[in-house]
């Protein structure tokens, strides 16, 4: 048996969970340890996740853009694309400088980071396995650690479907951002935020893509009217929608990949380039030895914890994919922070009222809160007031006048529960309706707060009258 | 095929309780209104009926557990569809619905027989309807102050609590809504760290001397609303004592008319009596403080609280509009507090809306003490035994062998002023010493 090494506040997980926990763990006084399987930091998110992605649509948007200038008199040529290039800025100027960013950043913090695999061994030890086939694995492999709290942010993994098993032409969401080349044919299995992200950007770089849904409806999450803001968009690049599908199988050669899929009990085949499937996460809480502890899991897999992301085993918290909450960085980093206060003896708690999500889909879709049937489903009372993009000067500018804003508060005295935006910017929209809805104000305060003109929230200003019974510019 | 009862909301501002008794087993078949389960919430127990008739499907929370408004507490097989909602299929999203499972790669369960979302949403809140306004800074400021910010009254716009109803409600605790609607469970429901007090272990050189033993639900209600009451009032006690021969006398003289009527006469029901004489001459002492508003509320009924102690805790039912009762009404109703206490069958509203309290030790023998207030009231009386002591009377001014009783006035000082609990305390003398005065004024 190796040496025991102590060591006081251990986080597994170098993703947007551990690494905030870890910074703002040493911030508090902790001498931090985070172990992370991967060589690069930074996790799903920073690495094969929403940053890359949202670097693959900027390039969409701009090859677009450079194709089809007429609206504004611009004549071009048309415009070729050198995808390696493309992926090598992506993967040089982006995924590596915020990778090394927060590199940076845990060295200023003095966290100590260990390379290797962490796996529990009971509720204050854990053991540091060598990442890889390990020929000889004894008892002495390994690093063994004691620590005194620890924070788990192992992540989650995407799900693999039958018949569609990840390799060669089919791929996680992970080989769809790293293509080689812009495929032909490219079958996108899921409409969810991460398929219908990439769907958008590979069109916008001249694929030909088909999405297969199980649902009746892709982003089946967002409210309908959003969503059809978006199908018109997508129907207009020529992307392929086929709904209520089940995907069957798929065989693939060195140059292809057939996927089947049936559709009311009809099957039908498309020949692709690559077939991607993101039908969404599971939890990483199945190998790290979890069962040697008190740690309890739900049906799902998910860490049951308490308001502070504390574990069943006291001196554990498990944050970001793996806790309550949808899997989203954002999410994971208010988690992490919130555990790292917990463990320096702070009054911090995960008590946030609505987790904003984006797809940055076009246009982009934001959401925070309670949509109206949720409230509705809580037997809350609400009202919705909306405006539209195509009122706001600024949109009208841009010409990107599709979208609106929405608002969904409580009947009585209008404080703001939910708020949906399909549109130019909704992604940055959405921020101050968060602050909105998690402050608990109402649409008054919007409503009495100057918004500058012309810009795309205006019509979050506009909105609030509408709701208050003195719409301005509609 | 099953009815999933939930726990119900029971009375004003109780969301929890304590599993006490399940009066049912799995399997057991139940008519519709069966008594199911016995809860204990602040200061009593409710049984709980079987709103549907079927069979004991499975038991969600046990005994000694505590269970939130909403919780499911039994299934019922009813026969019928499956009801209680929560048991939303993991599957297919409706249209409409959440965007919350929110994901980078979201749920959009798959084609193929993909299982649904791995990563779900949390589960909604117990209670989704309780919309406490609140910054975020506050309520972590409201952490940090150890302020259960649910309980805070709001005093902001639109119903925000703001940084200084924290702060204001530190010091005061929860006379939430004026007048009757407070009572113990107001203090109770004050959280254990509302007295700003860090909690500390305790910590011992010989643990093996020692046992250790959880707090039972009771006590810990018990220790909350006197830590409570404490922290929000400065309590001052004024001791007393009054002869009260002729008031032993006239008990006497009485005793058997009540027990022709089943009635067991005490001392109780002339202090309750003269409690509420008191109370009339004195509105000061029938009032609560909205600390939020910085109001005084006097309160025009007459509840007059007699703490009662039982081998499972702490009780004080109140005699309701004891202004509009005989000696004899109010002795029967106190014999049949006394007797719901001790079969823990007190309801809440028998101890809600209380005027002003009384603690009895004397009939186990005590003197002199300093009772504690039992918020939001404003005073306490306790009252001791009656001993045989000297006695100058103040008439012929010859020492005699007098009946004293001895009476301890504690009263919430920002309210009440020294004198003013005097000129109380000698009226009640006044009245105990003399019944006949009682018959007058009571």
């Amino acid at each position: 048996m190796a040496d025991v090494e102590k060591k006081e506040t251990v986080i597994i997980g170098a993703g947007p969970g551990g690494y905030v926990a870890a910074i703002r763990a040493s911030e508090l006084g902790q001498k931090v340890t985070l172990i992370e399987k991967s060589d690069k930091l930074g996790g799903v998110c920073l690495n094969v996740g929403c940053v890359p992605s949202k670097a693959l649509i900027a390039a969409g948007h701009r090859f677009q853009e450079a194709n089809d200038a007429s609206t504004y008199g611009i004549t071009t040529q048309p415009a070729t694309i050198d995808f390696a290039k493309t992926q090598d800025w992506k993967q040089k100027k982006v995924v590596d400088r915020m990778t090394s960013g927060v590199k940076m950043l845990l060295n200023k913090h003095k966290v100590e980071i260990i390379q290797g695999e962490a796996v529990l061994d009971s509720d204050t030890q854990l053991r540091v396995m060598p990442v890889g086939p390990q020929q000889f694995m004894s008892a002495d492999t390994g690093r063994t650690i004691q620590f005194e709290n620890l924070i788990i942010a192992s992540g989650s993994h995407p799900i693999e479907i039958p018949g569609f098993k990840f390799d060669g032409r089919v791929i996680d969401s992970t080989g769809g951002l790293n293509l080689p080349e812009i495929p032909k044919e490219f079958v996108v299995i899921g409409g969810g935020y991460v398929g219908t992200e990439l769907a958008g950007a590979y069109a916008n770089l001249g694929s030909h893509v088909t999405i297969i849904e199980g649902l009746p409806s892709i982003l089946a999450g967002f409210s309908k009217d959003m969503v059809s803001v978006v199908l018109k968009s997508l129907k207009k690049k020529g992307v392929d929608i086929i709904t209520s599908a089940t995907a069957k199988s798929s065989s693939q050669d060195d140059k292809s990949v057939s996927v089947t899929y049936e559709v009311d009990g009809k099957e039908s085949t498309i020949k692709a380039d690559y077939c991607m499937v993101t039908v969404g996460r599971r939890p990483n809480t199945d190998d790290i030895g979890l069962e040697y502890t008190k740690v309890k899991l739900d049906d799902h897999g998910i860490v049951e914890t308490d308001e502070q992301g504390r574990t069943a085993s006291e001196h554990i918290f498990a944050i970001g994919d793996i806790a309550s909450g949808p899997a989203l960085a954002h999410k994971a980093f208010f988690q992490g922070k919130v555990a790292a206060g917990a463990i320096a003896g702070k009054n911090t708690a995960n008590d946030y009222i609505g987790v904003p999500g984006v797809c940055f889909s076009d246009p982009e879709l934001a959401v925070v809160g309670l949509t109206q049937a949720q409230a509705k489903d809580k037997g809350i009372e609400v009202a919705t007031a909306k405006f539209p993009f195509a009122g706001n000067a600024r949109a009208v500018s841009l010409d990107d006048p599709e979208g609106f804003v929405r608002l969904i508060y409580t009947k009585d005295d209008q404080t703001l529960l939910g708020g949906e935006v399909v549109g130019p910017g909704a992604s940055d929209l959405i921020a101050e309706l968060s602050l909105v809805v998690n402050s608990r104000m109402n649409i008054e305060d919007i409503a009495l707060t100057i918004h500058p003109h012309p810009t795309l929230s205006e019509p979050i200003q506009e909105a609030a009258d509408v709701g208050l019974g003195f719409p301005t510019h509609i | 095929m099953a009815y999933e009862f939930k726990l119900p909301e029971m009375g004003e501002g109780i969301t929890e309780g304590e599993i006490a008794t399940w009066l049912v087993k799995v399997g057991d078949k139940v008519k519709e209104d069966d008594p199911l389960v016995e809860i204990q919430n602040d200061k009593s127990v409710q049984e709980m009926p079987s709103p549907v008739a079927g069979t004991i499907k499975s038991i969600e929370k046990q005994e000694g557990e505590t269970a939130e408004k909403g919780d499911t507490l039994v299934i019922i097989d009813d026969g019928s569809a499956d009801t209680g909602g929560e048991s939303a299929p993991a599957a297919p999203a409706k249209e409409e619905a959440a965007p919350q499972p929110a994901k980078e790669e979201a749920p959009a369960p798959a084609p193929a027989a993909a299982p649904a979302a791995a990563v779900t949403a949390p589960p909604a809140a117990s209670n989704p309807n309780a919309i406490v306004k609140a910054m975020p800074s506050v309520r972590q400021y409201a952490r940090d102050k150890g302020v259960d910010i649910t309980a805070v009254p709001a005093t902001g716009n639109h119903g925000q609590v703001t940084k200084a109803d924290i702060d204001g409600f530190n010091g005061a605790a929860a006379p939430a809504a004026p007048a009757a609607s407070a009572a113990p469970a107001a203090s109770a429901a004050t959280t254990e760290k509302a007295t700003g007090q860090a909690i500390k272990p305790y910590k011992s050189d010989q643990p093996d001397l020692e046992t250790r033993e959880p707090m039972s639900p009771m006590r810990k209600i018990i220790a909350k609303s006197m830590r409570t009451s404490k922290d929000i009032a400065p309590h001052v006690t004024s001791f007393d004592d009054v002869e009260v021969s002729a008031l032993m006398a006239n008990r006497k003289k009485y005793k058997q008319a009540a027990a022709d009527q089943d009635i067991h006469l005490t001392f109780l029901p002339y202090i309750v009596k003269a409690l509420v004489a008191v109370m009339k001459k004195f509105p000061e002492f029938n009032a609560s403080i909205d600390d939020t508003t910085q109001e005084i509320v006097y309160k025009h009924y007459y509840n007059v609280g007699i703490a009662t102690n039982t081998d499972h805790g702490l009780y004080v039912p109140n005699i309701k509009n004891a202004d509009a009762k005989g000696m004899f009404e109010i002795a029967k109703e106190i014999t049949d507090n006394t007797q719901a206490a001790y079969d823990n069958k007190l309801g809440p509203d028998t101890m809600r809306g209380g005027s002003i309290t009384i603690s009895n030790v004397g009939s186990i023998g005590g003197g002199w003490f300093t009772p504690v207030i039992n918020q939001p009231e404003v005073a306490i009386l306790g009252v001791g035994k009656i001993a045989k002591e000297p006695y100058v009377d103040p008439e012929d001014g010859e020492i005699k062998v007098g009946n004293m009783l001895k009476l301890s006035l504690s009263y919430d000082h920002r309210l009440i002023d020294g004198a003013l609990a005097q000129n109380a305390l000698n009226y009640m003398n006044q009245l105990l010493h003399d019944p006949a005065m009682l018959l007058m004024e009571g």
